[in-house]
């Protein structure tokens, strides 16, 4: 691995320990802020039901239950240059549990694509799934 | 009845094999196996063009594919084959039912198949849509001791005759009741609602004397029967009884052929032709013989059918519009006015009430109809602007599939006389009877079938009519009105519901089996709170994947409801918590994310793993991270841990131990997998989230269960997975194939923890796909390749069908194909589609 590319994947993990816990206290804690860490053209896939636009994941945030995340395992990797036009891109997958409001502590999986914006980190897309979601989907 | 049943069926179950893999139809009923050769065939879609001497071998049997996507059922798909083939021979053999492709066998049907190919090869449904068939000719060769339909009537009814039946005094009953159901036909499919199935049946009666001589009565109930005329068959018979109920027999002249029968008793309720005023007195006409009719002794019949009224002027008449200045003669007119349908036995009294119903608006009420061979008659009072509008379109009812039925207005024939029926009152006296006080319902289900209704159409799927019935319900039960039942009324328009608005105490509302072809229809129509709906057996179920977003979609509308279609659903806490197994950003991800699954994972699982590699980027990112509830272990799976610990990447981790890097490059990605346990991955389990989808780039996140599988020391060893890969674009062709994008992998980040309890429970349930891949292409897969190949070429189906066949369904071949045609200037500026 050459200098650059090591020293991309370092900065690649410390910009996921920061953003992740930037994101994790917003959404249990300051969850009406939380529209702001998103592209404007961002988009949020929860357990398989897409939202996208700020505002309207801003809504469909606000509208679940409280809740409580507790971050054990994170991973990222820098996406190359070219795919993206040369836009420095994250890409962070987190794992952990989370307790939503009378529900049992629960594993959830999340990733992230996060890209430069300015000086701020934005994410462009973002895929939560609760570990056994699909137990919960009735088969049809 | 479920909501579940008027999904389409190809959520009913993924396991259905596909047709084509296994192309031996093997017969239940013992007999001789048949196997189709789809390559010796001639293969036929979308045409009304084929060798005509192909049709004249009788010994050979013909294969036919339905295309029907998992919209419709078998029932409706061979209701569609029968409305085309009429009274030709049609006996489907090997019915085969598929996800999205129906087959079956035919032979020796040389008229109906021409008649399939009249119609350019499509079905036309129920709801209008076509549907698609591939007529594969000469597909099998026939040999002795193979299925047909003789033999297998002959069959059931020697087996029937061994076991005869008394009943009501008539001893010696074949009952040949449904023989769709007999084991006997369970290879075939012989309806006797086509006239020549029923000679067929009545043929292999009447040629053995013995059965023909010991009979006395011949139960033939629920067979779909049209045309009971074949059985004028058994003239010199001991049969004194028929049971024909339940079948489909439309006028009482039908039995008109039969004439020469010397039966005492017939059956016929459960039949349409029993809508009809006066049908027992019209069969009595034919049947001069008969003794008792549907159980009623004849004698009886004269006095029971005089409701009529009689005509004491002859009226004056009304032909079109050149009589319109006399007709506005009648404006304040309150005297009886005929209206006389001359259908000419063309079409059904059902028919002609609904092109009438579509033509007026407002109340209309007919009243006495009288339905005969040639002309149906009726009356009306007092709706001068309705018959108005069926002048305006010159007295004539416009029909499917037969030329106008002209109908002519007999003015002012009879006055208005104490007894004759009154629609208002009438309908009031229906609605006080079939109100049940102690459970404040209304029950409106068929409601034509009243007694109180006998002389009158009240006519539920007519809007206005449907907007009189409840505002009088409504205004006369006030608030101990409920419940209200409207099933099996063939509404179509919810409009009319707008007018329970005005009865608040109505909580339960039923609809189902009407003909409600859109959920959006009942937006802004109901503001009640209805807790309570059915709308089982409606048109709109079908336009619903899952039965989750049926459920969701109701709720929207009906936002207080806590029953559907007799199923609790509870409410939501937030509708933000809901779970999807899969998720697409783009439609057009579909078939990448469905290829890529089924190849990848069976690949990664192989000992060919390494070949993976080929799918990513030169400069590629991955990663591992790992997380194990240490408390989850057992002595069997202790230490199976530490492979994946050592590659354990992750940011969290205790900072002393050193993490490993990310792998970078291939080579360090195929060390990787080299080292990686064997595996099993049940795509049963996966979901799948497609989060973007571009020409450039591609996030594709998958999550799942795999094993690491029992050896001869160790037990399986399940673990739980999230992977998210990152493609770009590769190539792009350019010119014609601008679509073809190549992607490689450029990022693949894997994290694996311990299943959850219920993870473990849902997995490897399934047995594992079947690894041997190289086979001859499903029906499925032609179809599949065949949109693909249409979506690139542009071409019409006909010239894709040149092209796939001229490469044998290899896809590639068939590109090669096209480009060399394309190259030699010999595909025709018509060949492509318009658009």
């Amino acid at each position: 691995m050459d200098d650059a590319m090591r020293l991309k994947v370092e900065q690649c993990s410390r910009t996921a320990e920061d953003f992740t816990k930037l994101y994790y206290s917003s959404v249990d804690k300051r969850r009406h802020q939380l529209g702001k860490l998103y592209l404007d053209n961002g988009l949020l896939v929860w357990n398989g039901c897409g939202v996208t636009n700020r505002d309207a994941i801003q809504k469909y945030i606000l509208d679940l239950p409280a809740s409580e995340h507790n971050l054990q395992v994170l991973d990222a990797q820098p996406v190359v240059d070219d795919a993206v036009s040369g836009q420095l891109t994250f890409l962070i997958s987190a794992a952990g549990t989370v307790k939503f409001q009378d529900n049992p502590m629960r594993p959830f999986q999340q990733n992230f694509i996060i890209t430069a914006q300015g000086d701020k980190w934005k994410i462009a897309s973002d895929c939560y799934r609760l570990q056994d979601s699909l137990s919960t989907v009735k088969s049809d | 009845m479920s909501m579940h049943r008027n999904l389409p069926r190809n959520n009913q179950g993924t396991s259905h094999s596909d047709h084509g893999m296994d192309d031996l139809i093997t017969m239940k009923a013992g007999y001789k196996p048949i196997r189709i050769n789809r390559v010796g065939s001639q293969s036929y879609y979308q045409t009304s063009s084929y060798r005509n001497s192909l049709l004249n071998a009788s010994y050979t049997w013909h294969l036919i594919d339905v295309h029907h996507r998992g919209m419709y059922s078998k029932a409706d798909i061979l209701d569609a084959f029968f409305n085309i083939i009429g009274d030709s021979e049609f006996y489907p053999v090997g019915y085969k039912e598929g996800r999205v492709t129906d087959m079956f066998i035919v032979r020796g049907c040389k008229e109906a198949i021409q008649k399939l190919f009249h119609r350019e090869l499509s079905l036309r449904m129920p709801d209008h849509k076509l549907v698609n068939l591939n007529i594969s000719l000469n597909a099998a060769q026939y040999s002795s001791g193979q299925i047909f339909p003789q033999k297998v009537l002959e069959k059931i009814v020697e087996r029937q005759f061994k076991r005869l039946e008394t009943t009501d005094q008539i001893s010696n009953v074949l009952n040949l009741q449904q023989i769709g159901n007999f084991a006997e036909a369970a290879d075939i499919i012989i309806n006797l609602g086509s006239k020549p199935a029923l000679e067929l049946l009545c043929k292999v009666i009447a040629q053995n004397h013995n059965i023909l001589n010991t009979i006395n009565g011949l139960n033939l109930i629920k067979n779909n029967i049209t045309d009971p005329s074949p059985l004028k068959e058994f003239v010199h018979s001991s049969i004194k009884m028929i049971d024909l109920r339940h079948n489909n027999i439309q006028h009482p002249h039908q039995f008109n052929e039969l004439k020469c029968l010397n039966v005492d008793e017939l059956y016929v309720s459960g039949n349409p032709c029993t809508t009809e005023m006066n049908y027992l007195d019209e069969i009595k006409k034919y049947l001069p013989t008969l003794k008792k009719l549907d159980g009623i002794s004849t004698e009886k019949i004269k006095q029971t059918s005089t409701d009529t009224i009689e005509m004491m002027y002859p009226g004056d008449i009304i032909l079109d519009d050149r009589d319109r200045v006399s007709f506005t003669m009648y404006r304040t007119s309150d005297m009886w006015c005929q209206v006389v349908v001359e259908h000419k036995g063309k079409c059904t009294k059902r028919n002609i009430l609904k092109a009438i119903f579509e033509i007026v608006e407002g109340e209309f009420f007919p009243c006495y109809y009288k339905a005969s061979r040639i002309e149906d008659t009726f009356f009306v009072r007092c709706c001068h602007d309705q018959l108005e509008s069926l002048l305006d379109v010159g007295l004539a009812l416009r029909l499917p599939d037969c030329d106008d039925i002209p109908m002519t207005l007999k003015m002012n024939v009879s006055d208005f006389k104490k007894g004759h029926v009154e629609p208002m009152k009438a309908i009031i006296a229906a609605l006080s009877t079939r109100f049940n006080v102690m459970d404040k319902c209304l029950n409106l289900e068929s409601l034509h079938t009243s007694p109180e209704l006998k002389n009158v159409i009240v006519c539920l799927s007519h809007p206005h009519t449907l907007a009189t019935v409840l505002t009088t319900a409504s205004r006369r039960f006030l608030v101990n009105l409920e419940e209200i039942r409207l099933g099996k009324n063939r509404i179509s328009s919810v409009k009319a519901l707008k007018t329970l608005n005005s009865a608040r105490s109505i909580k339960i509302l039923d609809l189902n089996n009407n003909l409600i072809e859109n959920l959006k229809d009942f937006e802004n129509i109901i503001k009640i709170p209805i807790t309570e709906l059915n709308l089982d057996g409606n048109p709109l179920c079908k336009n619903f994947k899952t039965a989750g977003d049926y459920v969701r979609q109701v709720r929207k509308i009906f936002p207080e409801l806590t029953k559907l279609d007799g199923y609790p659903i509870t409410k939501q806490v937030s509708s933000a918590m809901r779970v999807e197994r899969n998720f697409l950003c783009s439609l057009e991800a579909y078939g990448f994310v469905d290829h890529f699954i089924n190849h990848y994972f069976p690949i990664f699982d192989s000992p060919l793993r390494s070949q993976l590699i080929e799918m990513y980027d030169r400069r590629c990112i991955v990663s591992l991270s790992f997380n194990y509830d240490a408390s989850k272990l057992n002595s069997y799976t202790t230490g199976r841990t530490r492979k994946y610990e050592l590659l354990n990447r992750n940011l969290l981790a205790d900072p002393l131990v050193p993490t490993p890097n990310v792998m970078y490059k291939k080579d360090s990605v195929l060390d990787f997998f080299k080292y990686f346990p064997a595996s099993e991955h049940d795509l049963f389990s996966f979901t799948t989230d497609v989060t973007i989808f571009t020409d450039k780039l591609v996030c594709l996140t998958v999550s799942g269960i795999f094993q690491e599988p029992a050896t001869i020391t160790d037990v399986e060893f399940r673990l739980a997975f999230t992977r998210t890969f990152l493609f770009k674009q590769h190539a792009t062709e350019l010119g014609i194939f601008k679509n073809t994008n190549e992607y490689k992998i450029i990022n693949d980040i894997i994290f694996i923890t311990n299943p959850t309890n219920d993870q473990l429970k849902m997995s490897f349930r399934y047995s594992k796909p079947n690894k041997t891949k190289l086979q001859e292409p499903t029906v499925e897969d032609k179809e599949y390749l065949f949109v693909m190949f249409q979506r690139m070429t542009g071409l019409k189906n006909i010239w894709c069908t040149r092209c796939f066949e001229d490469a044998n369904w290899d896809f590639k071949k068939a590109l090669e194909v096209f480009i060399k045609l394309n190259q030699e200037n010999r595909i025709p500026d018509s060949a492509f589609s318009e658009s």
